[in-house]
């Protein structure tokens, strides 16, 4: 089996992140216009009505979705601070996406399906953003940094 | 010369070898304090996210401050207004619902201002209790407070109320607390949350939402009283209700 190289993990994060924009996307989405999520777990409603889905007036799933796109421009900038800042923003959204299960398994006591979707990307793109950040770039394309 | 040649050239090599591997010392230095420094940032921001988002609402124990707008306003078991009323509101809403507490203290004190009180508008509250145990109990007593026609007083003071979910808040304690902000006789209250005639009112609300398509709440159902009700979104209250009335003239 072939090592991840650096830029191999960013084409892999790249894809993981596109994934978690969709899915924020929607929960965003139909958050604003007032519609149920899509749900085959049968507790999307619950969790959606639930007072953790919103941080003062921002919706989780916007903060998720802005989390995906601040992560999607990191990888966009060549370097060991953008590669850190990955990491940074990947630990954030995993530890986050912990808690929020947590919540919904001991607290709000249902399941979504979408929330745990994002969770396991989450966890996928702090693995790749680790073995990013660790891995040197291609020889002759370090940028200083 | 040949020997020379080569080990000036070996030098060189093991030279260069040297280097890079302190480069490469040096970058994996930077680049563990710089996982260090990310590690720690995100830790403080995660700390910040959750400390935030402790969830529900604190509860001030203060009534909401608006139940003289139910004042000279008819009322009966989940209704309230004028049973003549030519446009009907249905709202499906869980007592421990944030959004639906909301609904009830920034929008519908204005649609009772502006529809109910002139007759033009009567309004249904089914109460549902999927989010948990204090739905189920805030739920009881609001109907048993129903039947002394204080539903919508008890739940204005209920969402006023209202504390983090799940938590257990809504016992003994806080449902008497409830009933007699709300003006209630929590003797009598007491004596009826578990009668059959309060659980064939939750079942009732249920199977309306299960009928209406409804799995989330607030919810609404805008149209001519008597008539086919529709859906309709939280921020087209007003102008279905208006649109409705205008049907009935």
């Amino acid at each position: 089996m072939s090592r991840l190289g650096a830029d191999r993990a960013t084409t892999v994060a790249t894809v993981l992140t596109l994934a978690g924009i969709a899915i924020a996307g929607y929960l965003t989405y139909v958050h604003y216009e007032g519609l149920s999520p899509v749900c085959t777990t049968g507790g999307c409603e619950r969790v959606q009505a639930s007072s953790y889905s919103e941080i003062g007036p921002i919706p989780v799933a916007l903060l998720g979705l802005l989390g995906y796109v601040a992560i999607l421009a990191s990888l966009a900038v060549r370097g060991d601070f953008a590669r850190a800042a990955t990491f940074m923003l990947a630990l954030i959204g995993f530890a986050f996406s912990l808690y929020l299960t947590y919540l919904e398994l001991f607290v709000i006591d249902a399941i979504c399906q979408w929330c745990v979707a994002s969770a396991v990307v989450m966890a996928a793109l702090l693995v790749v953003a680790t073995i990013r950040l660790l891995r040197p770039e291609a020889p002759g394309r370090a940028a200083p940094g | 010369m040949s020997s020379r040649a080569d080990s000036k050239q070996a030098a060189r090599e093991a030279r260069v070898a040297a280097e890079r591997e302190e480069a490469a010392k040096q970058r994996r230095q930077r680049v563990w304090a710089l996982a260090g420094g990310a590690a720690l940032l995100a830790a403080i921001v995660v700390v910040v996210l959750i400390l935030v988002s402790a969830g529900g609402s604190d509860g001030d124990g203060e009534a909401s401050g608006e139940l003289a707008q139910f004042d000279g306003i008819p009322q009966s078991g989940i209704e309230l207004g004028d049973p003549q009323a030519p446009v009907t509101l249905v709202e499906f809403a869980d007592p421990q619902c944030p959004f639906c507490r909301d609904y009830t203290a920034d929008v519908m004190p204005g649609l009772i201002e502006q529809y109910v009180a002139p007759g033009d508008l009567r309004m249904e509250l089914q109460l549902l209790t999927f989010i948990g145990p204090d739905s189920e109990a805030i739920a009881r007593a609001a109907q048993a407070a129903g039947e002394q026609d204080l539903l919508w007083q008890f739940m204005d003071v209920a969402y006023a109320r209202q504390g983090v979910e799940n938590s257990g808040y809504a016992d003994q304690s806080f449902i008497d607390g409830a009933g007699e902000a709300a003006g209630v006789d929590v003797e009598e209250m007491n004596a009826s949350v578990e009668s059959a005639a309060v659980t064939k009112a939750l079942e009732d609300a249920q199977a309306a939402a299960a009928d209406a398509g409804i799995n989330s709440t607030p919810s609404f159902l805008v149209g001519p009283t008597g008539g086919e009700l529709e859906p309709v979104p939280q921020d087209g209250l007003a102008g279905a209700i208006d649109e409705a009335l205008a049907g009935a003239k």
